[in-house]
C-alpha cells in the first residue's frame, strides 16, 4: 500500500533536493502522510531547504544506530499536517549505514506512511546504493544539458539492473526561451534519449533560490516550478495531469520581465 | 556567446544531442569515442564507394524500445546515414 520512492539523478545539483521537498510538500498537500528522508550522509541539505534545520535533534544514522526511536528523530512539518522529515548526520559519512539497514528502515515507516521519499545523494556508490535499497520506484531528475543526462543514463542503467521496477524522469531547469532559439534540449529531446517515462517538467525559475533562501517549499503557490512540480507529486499519486504549457507562460513571463528590466 | 539576441537561431542544442547520442553509445557499448571514431571512418569510407556519403554527417544512435519494457530489451546500434541529394547509388568501381 505505501510507496518507498528514492529521488536521483547520478549528477550533482540538477535539483534532487528540491524536488523532493517541493514533491513531498504536494503530495501532504494533497492529504498522503509523507515522510522525506534525507540519505545524504556526511553533507545533508533537505533540512535547509525545508526550513526545518532548527528543528533537528536526532537524525537517520541515530535511528539505525539505536540511539533514539524513529519517533523522536522524525520532525513534524508544523505548516503542512501530513508531512514528516527525517534528516540526514552532517557529522559522519555514507558508511555509517548499510543498504540492508536502509530497507529495513523504510519498511518499519510502511506501517505509517503513504509515501516515504528518499533524497539519494550525488554519485554511484555507497549513498547511491543505501538510498535504492529499500525503494519500490524511482524517479530520475536531470537537467537538458550534456553532462547531467549522460549520469542519467548511467543511473538509468544502474537502477535498471538493480531490478528497480518504476523509472519515471523528471527534466529540470528548462528554459524556453533557450530551446525555442536552439540552444537547449527540448523535453521531448531529453526523453527521447533517455528513452524512460517523463513525469513531468520543471521550469527554470527564480522563485526556487528565493524558497531555498526563506525555507519555504513551493508547492502549489503561484510560481511556474510550484505548478509544475504539483503536477507531479498529482502524477506520483496516480492521477493523470497534462503538461504544463511552459511555452505559452513562461514566454509571457519572460518577455515582460525582460522588457520592465530593460524599462 | 552573450551577443546572440534572441531572435538568433542556434544550433547549439543539436550538436549537444548529437554528442550525446554519441556519448551514450561510447558509454553503453564500452568501446572508446576514439575506437568509435574509427568506425565510423571505416564505414563512411567503405559507404563512399558506393553513393556520395556527406564525410562528417555519418552518426551513430542506440535505439531504445520505447514500450513499457523501456529499456530491459537490448538496445539497437543503428547508423543514420546522410547521402547527398542530387544522388543515386552508383555501381560500384571494377577492377
Amino acid at each position: 500500500m505505501s510507496d518507498v520512492i528514492v529521488i536521483t539523478s547520478g549528477k550533482g545539483g540538477v535539483g534532487k533536493t528540491t524536488t523532493v521537498a517541493n514533491i513531498g510538500t504536494g503530495l501532504a498537500l494533497l492529504g498522503f502522510r509523507t515522510v522525506l528522508i534525507d540519505t545524504d550522509i556526511g553533507l545533508r541539505n533537505l533540512d535547509v531547504v525545508m526550513g526545518l534545520e532548527n528543528r533537528i535533534i536526532y537524525n537517520l544514522v541515530d535511528v539505525v544506530e539505536g540511539n533514539c526511536r524513529m519517533k523522536q528523530a522524525l520532525i513534524k512539518d508544523k505548516r503542512y499536517p501530513n508531512l514528516y522529515l527525517l534528516p540526514s548526520a552532517q557529522t559522519r559519512d555514507k558508511t555509517a549505514v548499510s543498504p540492508g539497514q536502509m530497507r529495513k528502515l523504510t519498511d518499519d515507516l510502511r506501517e505509517d506512511f503513504d509515501y516515504i521519499l528518499l533524497d539519494c545523494p550525488a554519485g554511484i556508490e555507497q549513498g547511491f546504493q543505501n538510498a535504492i535499497a529499500g525503494a519500490d520506484r524511482a524517479l530520475v531528475v536531470t537537467t537538458p544539458e550534456v553532462s547531467a543526462i549522460r549520469d542519467a543514463d548511467r543511473i538509468i542503467g544502474l537502477l535498471e539492473a538493480a531490478q528497480m521496477s518504476g523509472i519515471d524522469l523528471i527534466v529540470n531547469r528548462i528554459r524556453m526561451d533557450m530551446v525555442r532559439r536552439g540552444d537547449m534540449m527540448s523535453i521531448a529531446d531529453v526523453a527521447d534519449i533517455l528513452a524512460v517515462n517523463i513525469i513531468g517538467a520543471v521550469p527554470d525559475d527564480e522563485d526556487i533560490v528565493i524558497s531555498t533562501n526563506q525555507g519555504e517549499p513551493l508547492a502549489d503557490t503561484d510560481s511556474l516550478a510550484g505548478q509544475a512540480f504539483f503536477n507531479i507529486s498529482k502524477r506520483v499519486a496516480g492521477e493523470s495531469v497534462p503538461l504544463l504549457d511552459l511555452e505559452e507562460r513562461q514566454s509571457i513571463f519572460l518577455r515582460l520581465s525582460s522588457f520592465l528590466r530593460r524599462a | 556567446m552573450k551577443s546572440r539576441w534572441r531572435f538568433h537561431k542556434s544550433n547549439s542544442g543539436q550538436i549537444a544531442l548529437r554528442r550525446l547520442r554519441f556519448l551514450l553509445v561510447c558509454d553503453e557499448t564500452q568501446v572508446s569515442p576514439a575506437l568509435l571514431e574509427t568506425i565510423r571512418d571505416d564505414m563512411t569510407a567503405v559507404l563512399s564507394r558506393y553513393a556520395d556519403i556527406d564525410p562528417a554527417g555519418l552518426e551513430f544512435e542506440l535505439v531504445r524500445a520505447k514500450s513499457g519494457a523501456g529499456r530491459e530489451q537490448p538496445p539497437l546500434l543503428c547508423t543514420r546515414v546522410p547521402i547527398r541529394p542530387s544522388v543515386h547509388m552508383r555501381k560500384p568501381n571494377v577492377f
